[in-house]
Order: C-alpha cells, then structure tokens, then sequence
C-alpha cells in the first residue's frame, strides 16, 4: 500500500512537471513587434494570396499614405522569415518582371499569434477612447 | 535588361540568389512607373540596408572586445587598482577565464544587439551573463554584490534551461563563446609565437620600432578571431532559427502529439 502510494506521488510530480513544461512550452509569449512590421503582416493578410513585393508595397501605400522603401520592406520581411513569423515561396515568373519568379508571404501560426497579440494590445489601449469621433476626437482636434 | 542583370549580380553578393532574382524583379516590375533612376536608386537602398549592419557591428565588437579586456584587466591586476585579486593559481586563473569569456561574450553581445536586434534572446542572455560577469570583475571584494551575482546567475541559469527552446538558445550562445574564446587563444597563441620569431629577448621600444610588423600581425589575429566568434554566432543563430521553424511546422502538422505530454503516439 506504501509502495502504491509513493509510485502515485512519484508519477504525480513527474506528471506535473511535465504538464508545467509543456504550459510554458505551447503558451510562451508571442514574438513582440515593431510598428512596420505590424503594418507588413496586415498588408499581407488584406492580400491573402496575393502578397508578394509590389502588392505589399502598393497596399501599404494605399492604407497609409506612405510609400515605404524597398530597402526596408525586404529587410524587414527577410527578418521576419528568419523568426519564423512569416514563410515565403517562390512564384511564377512573368516577362514584365524580365523572367524572374515572384516571391509571395504568408503568414505563419506564429506571425498570427504575434500580431493578434500585438493588435490585442493597441485594442486595449483604445477600449474607453472614441478617438474616431465623439468627445475624445473634437478634444484632440482643437 | 542588363541594367537589371547588373543589379540581380550587386545583390546576390549580398543575399541568396532566388532572393535577389525575386527583389530585382518586383523592382522591374514598378521601374515601368518609376524610371530607371528610381530604379537605381532602390537597388542602392536595397544593397545598403541589407550591407550596413554587418560592417558597423563587427567594428564596434571588435572595439568592445578590445576596451572591456583592457578595463577587465586594469580593475584586476593594473597599478591603480583598488582591489587587487589575490595571487593564488586558483583564483587567478578562476578571474582569468571570466575576463577572457567576459570580454568575448561584450563583443558578441554587442554584434548580436546591432546585427540581429535587442528583442532576441540570445542576445539578451550575452548581455544579462556580459553584466554580471562585469559585476563580478569589479565588485568581487564586496560579499553582498558577490551573493546577488551568484544569485542572479543561478536565476538566468533556470530561466534558460527551463523549456527546450530556452536550451537551444542557451546552447548557441555557449558553443559561440566557447568557438570564440578558443579562436581567441589560438590566434593569440600565434601572434606570440611570431613574437618570439622575430626576437626571443625582452621586447622593449627598439625592438617594437624595428620589428613593426609584429604591431600588424597582433591586430590581424584580433581582427580574424573576431571573424570566427561572429562567424560562428550568426551560423548557429540560423541553425536555431531553421531549428525552431521545423519544430513550429511540426507543431501544425500534428497537433495532438502536443495535447499529451505522455501520449504514446510521441
């Protein structure tokens, strides 16, 4: 009976550490990012399978009023595909492109966690603020 | 078209070549709007962010390196010390290996900050082990900062041994130290070696105005085992990277195989 009951703490502890382990391994905190990499994911959600270099570019100038550079855009895509944030693949090749293949994104599970996360941060910020219109809004304005 | 083949062939000097093929052509495909001097000017914007940062993050770890070894030895063994560490083997040997990886650990940790950014963790876990080691060197005599040290240190330990991606990053940063703590030594070992070459007596201000060389030599051996430390961290970093991508791929693929920790199908 004694034996019994030290098998079931022992396989108890064990069972805990490893539930513990794995809370801490599924549900660590999600990659933080920055503004603009915020700005590329949404632009490369709006576009769903279409995002690739131009159409993130033009869709981001087109909800924001800025152009950004290329520099920056493929320097920041290149580091969120070395996080794991976004994955790419290469497309089709047209002859307005001088034969060259299109390189499309997409989000991963991680870049969605990421952005929801980061969305759910500025949403909490906002929660009480009509920014928008409404009190707050002719406040700011004047 | 060879305005665009130059291009394609400036930037796979500085990325894969699918990568360079796919950014030449987006830039193509907007020079139509744009015009040729946009579309140069891009591709030079293109080659410079993705250029900038290796360069000036190699000098200033190589400049890091090189000042926290001097201040690491200047608080232990130099005239104006205020607290000389005794000279026991044991304890001189014990504060020589934590300069040696503290001053390599400051110049990797300040590369990573520049090159990869201070969101990663590697980078945090150098700088966090680059602070405490610092505290350690200069504060060792006061037995309250020794305990929070040790303290702190044994945190950092748990906290990066905890899940298996903190070990996967804890070990990048200790096979990046230990590769460029080693290339340190046999760099260092061979630049001394040289020394002896050129003339085997006490070296005094004669000996180094006829045998200049020597001065160029040292600085070349920093120079290439700051190459093979770095080197080194940014192979492993991509390893992890590529590492924990396959493991986040599985994670999709097979979902169930995570909701049990002792099912039988893992």
């Amino acid at each position: 009976m004694i034996l019994a009951h030290r098998e079931f703490v022992f396989f108890w502890v064990i069972d805990t550490v490893c539930n513990i382990n794995y809370i801490v391994v599924v549900m660590t905190k999600p990659a933080s990012l920055g503004e603009f990499e915020q700005i590329v994911l949404l632009a490369i959600l709006r576009l769903d399978k279409d995002a690739y270099g131009v159409t993130i570019r033009s869709e981001i100038a087109k909800c924001t009023g800025r152009e950004p550079a290329p520099g920056a855009l493929y320097t920041t895509l290149d580091r969120m595909e070395e996080k794991g944030i976004v994955r790419s693949w290469l497309g089709e090749a047209t002859p307005q492109r001088g034969g060259r293949a299109k390189r499309y994104f997409a989000l991963t599970k991680t870049g969605h966690a990421a952005l929801i996360s980061a969305q759910q941060a500025y949403q909490n910020l906002l929660d009480g603020l009509d920014i928008l219109g409404g009190a707050h809004a002719c406040s700011f304005i004047s | 078209m060879r305005a665009a083949s130059s291009a394609e062939w400036i930037l796979c000097r500085l990325t894969t070549q699918e990568r360079a093929a796919a950014m030449v052509g987006d830039l193509v495909e907007i020079e139509k709007q744009k015009g040729r001097l946009w579309f140069w000017l891009s591709v030079a914007g293109v080659a410079l962010s993705l250029f900038w940062r290796r360069p000036i993050a190699f000098i200033a770890a190589l400049y890091a390196g090189s000042w926290t070894l001097y201040w690491f030895d200047m608080a232990m063994h130099g005239m104006y010390a205020l607290h000389r560490i005794p000279d026991e083997r044991l304890s001189a040997i014990l504060f020589g290996v934590l300069e040696w990886v503290g001053s390599t650990l400051c110049s990797l940790s300040i590369f990573a900050a520049i090159c990869y950014g201070l969101r990663e963790r590697t980078t945090q876990m150098a700088l966090a082990w680059t602070a405490l080691i610092a505290a350690v060197i200069y504060f060792w005599w006061q037995p309250l900062i020794l305990a929070l040290c040790i303290g702190a240190a044994l945190c950092i330990l748990a906290a990066s041994m905890w899940t298996s991606k903190r070990r996967m990053e804890s070990a990048v940063v200790l096979a990046a130290v230990a590769i460029g703590c080693a290339a340190r030594f046999v760099f260092m070992i061979s630049a001394a070696l040289y020394q002896r070459f050129l003339y085997r007596g006490l070296w005094g201000t004669k000996e180094m105005l006829e045998h200049r060389s020597l001065a160029w030599v040292t600085a070349s051996m920093i120079v290439l085992s700051l190459l093979v430390a770095t080197s080194a961290w940014s192979y492993l970093r991509g390893l992890l990277l590529r590492r924990l991508a396959e493991i986040e791929r599985c994670e999709i693929m097979y979902p169930q195989e995570r909701t049990s920790p002792h099912g039988s199908s893992s």
